[in-house]
């Protein structure tokens, strides 16, 4: 039975709006309206024509009715800035990986990791993020990759897709499952950033989300100084920055041991008070006038996802394909390559369903 | 030597306060101008490091808004680019010098000889100080060129920064060398030099990798 439910979800994923849906299938906004109601239901030949301009297999509008996050649940960095086709864009990319997050844990049965992410709400962001590394046992020491300890940590990081990639990151809970999507076009060290950004979101926020942050600005700024002070602990930068930070050479020396970009070093350092507003101002005309706040100099390897390489390894061992999870899902492939773009070699699942056959070759040594 | 050398900050702020150079704003903008400094790398040609440095002192002395506050003014008068102020009848120059620029016991050298308009001004130091020593002078002329001469005298190499406020009042081979009085902003050592920090090392906090394996 059709479900107009996933023919919202499948349009609003593609960033269009009625209107320009409408255009591309040919119809009147108003129909479009009713079938998203409910209110009609669409024939065969024009389910057809759905799933051709919003690249879904038909068999995606027919089904129960889809988990989505809702945009008052979500929190997004930098929500103001987003326009609502663009958020909605992103919520419904949150949908395609439920879907597939649900194929993983309840269909392939793999186990699952518990959460493991105290509430932190109403704790100064400095505090909590000391109390967070307490819990999770870090010490003051640097991360080596936030996404594994993200996914450590039971929650689900995803990635943003290319026509989200105005988005930074968001997050969002799921009952009781935390998930963080993050932009992959951005430099590893902003990567990182978000992620911590986003996990401000999830211990300190969760029962606020987006709307929280449209009532109260300051909630982003709390964050950003959860992040800071999660990746760049007071201690270890005290311990680490010893010397007056003259250059922005300089900084690129310590932007190494915290893994984060070297305008995120002079905001922490500036912050706990190593450089002074003046010196502050100067080193970020000279990062910007070097090009440094857009590309990162001696930028670090992106990071990769440790559960999602296990999880393909084990699929490609076992003859899954994307064809395969796609079909079982209704994700489009392309939808699921973008969920994990960057975060897992999916290449090693590769394949539309057919089997290549295999192959006599024939060896001989060259002397 | 100089007749008057204050090194403690129970001497030095009374001081630099009354003249209108307070402690604090000299050496915030040392250390701007030692950022700016810091830019210049062995690429450079040879003389590039003493003028960024001159450039970059000169820049934020005057752009300061403490410094305004207090009634300096850009000045390039006679040549001499740096800072005047009018009330209080003094005008400021930076002074690249030799490692001895804080030194207490020696007195700093400049990096260059002196044209002839900073050794009048110098001359103008010593003949207002035997003057005010022996009677009463003449209005000069030119009111400015009759300022008390004051030199911002800094010296940057890799292992320190050092600087002091002096006022000159004579000259060896062209060379500027000799101060009736000299405040010092900071010692050698007191603050760190130019060089790179050292490689942090990479010392990460442990994480567990998680297992993931099928329920079957």
């Amino acid at each position: 039975m059709f479900n107009p439910m996933r023919l919202t979800i499948a349009r609003e994923r593609r960033a269009m709006s009625k209107k320009g849906f409408a255009d591309e299938v040919n119809l009147a906004t108003n129909t479009i309206l009713r079938y998203e109601s409910g209110e009609l239901v669409p024939p065969p030949e024009t389910i057809e024509r759905f799933a051709s301009a919003l690249q879904f297999p038909v068999s995606f509008f027919f089904g129960s009715d889809l988990d989505r996050p809702r945009r008052d649940n979500a929190s997004f960095r930098g929500l103001a800035s987003k326009s609502a086709k663009v958020m909605d864009a992103a919520l419904a990319s949150g949908t395609m990986a439920y879907l597939f997050d649900d194929w993983v844990w309840d269909v392939q049965k793999y186990g699952r990791i518990e959460p493991d992410l105290p509430d932190l709400g109403g704790i100064a962001p400095e505090v909590a993020a000391q109390i967070l590394r307490e819990q999770w046992r870090l010490g003051d020491k640097p991360i080596e990759n936030m996404v594994h300890l993200l996914e450590a940590k039971g929650i689900r990081v995803f990635s943003l897709a290319e026509n989200t990639k105005d988005v930074d990151a968001f997050s969002v809970w799921r009952d009781d499952t935390p998930y963080i999507f993050l932009n992959r076009f951005k430099s590893a060290e902003r990567s990182r950033f978000d992620a911590a950004h986003e996990l401000a979101h999830l211990c300190l926020d969760k029962h606020g989300g987006a709307a929280a942050i449209l009532r109260n600005s300051p909630v982003e700024a709390i964050a950003n100084a959860f992040a800071g002070a999660f990746l760049m602990p007071e201690a270890d930068v005290r311990s680490v920055i010893t010397s007056t930070i003259y250059s922005v050479d300089d900084l690129v020396i310590y932007k190494r041991r915290w893994r984060v970009s070297a305008a995120a070093v002079v905001y922490r350092a500036h912050e706990l008070g190593l450089i002074k507003d003046s010196r502050s101002n100067s080193l970020y005309v000279e990062l910007s006038r070097r090009g440094w706040l857009k590309k990162e100099p001696q930028g670090i390897a992106r990071e990769q996802s440790s559960i999602w390489q296990q999880i393909m390894d084990d699929l490609r061992e076992r003859g899954i394909t994307k064809a395969d999870i796609s079909r079982e899902t209704g994700v489009p492939i392309p939808e699921i390559e973008a969920l994990l773009f960057g975060l897992a070699n999916m290449l090693t699942i590769e394949g539309e369903g057919a089997r290549t056959p295999p192959r006599n070759v024939s060896l001989r040594l060259v002397s | 030597m100089a007749s008057t050398v204050l090194i403690e900050d129970f001497e030095v702020i009374p001081r630099l306060t009354e003249i209108g150079l307070p402690k604090d704003v000299c050496l915030d903008i040392l250390e701007q101008a030692a950022g700016e400094r810091a830019r210049v790398n062995a690429n450079d040609p040879s003389a590039t490091g003493g003028n960024e440095m001159r450039r970059w002192l000169t820049r934020y002395l005057r752009e300061n808004e403490e410094l305004r506050n207090l009634g300096w003014v850009s000045c390039a008068h006679n040549q001499l680019e740096g800072i005047r102020n009018d009330g209080r009848g003094i005008k400021l120059v930076v002074l690249n010098t030799d490692a001895r620029a804080g030194m207490p016991s020696k007195e700093p050298i400049s990096v260059s000889d002196k044209g002839p308009a900073a050794v009048k001004a110098i001359k103008g130091n010593e003949d207002r100080r035997q003057e005010s020593l022996f009677g009463e002078r003449e209005p000069a002329p030119d009111p400015i060129a009759d300022y008390d001469f004051l030199y911002f005298c800094v010296h940057a190499s890799d292992r320190s920064l050092s600087a002091e406020v002096s006022r000159p009042s004579g000259l060896e081979s062209g060379f500027v060398a000799h101060y009736s009085e000299r405040i010092i902003l900071c010692q050698p050592g007191e603050k760190p030099g130019l060089r790179r920090p050292d490689p942090v090392p990479e010392d990460f906090a442990e994480i567990d990798k998680p297992t993931i394996t099928r329920k079957v």
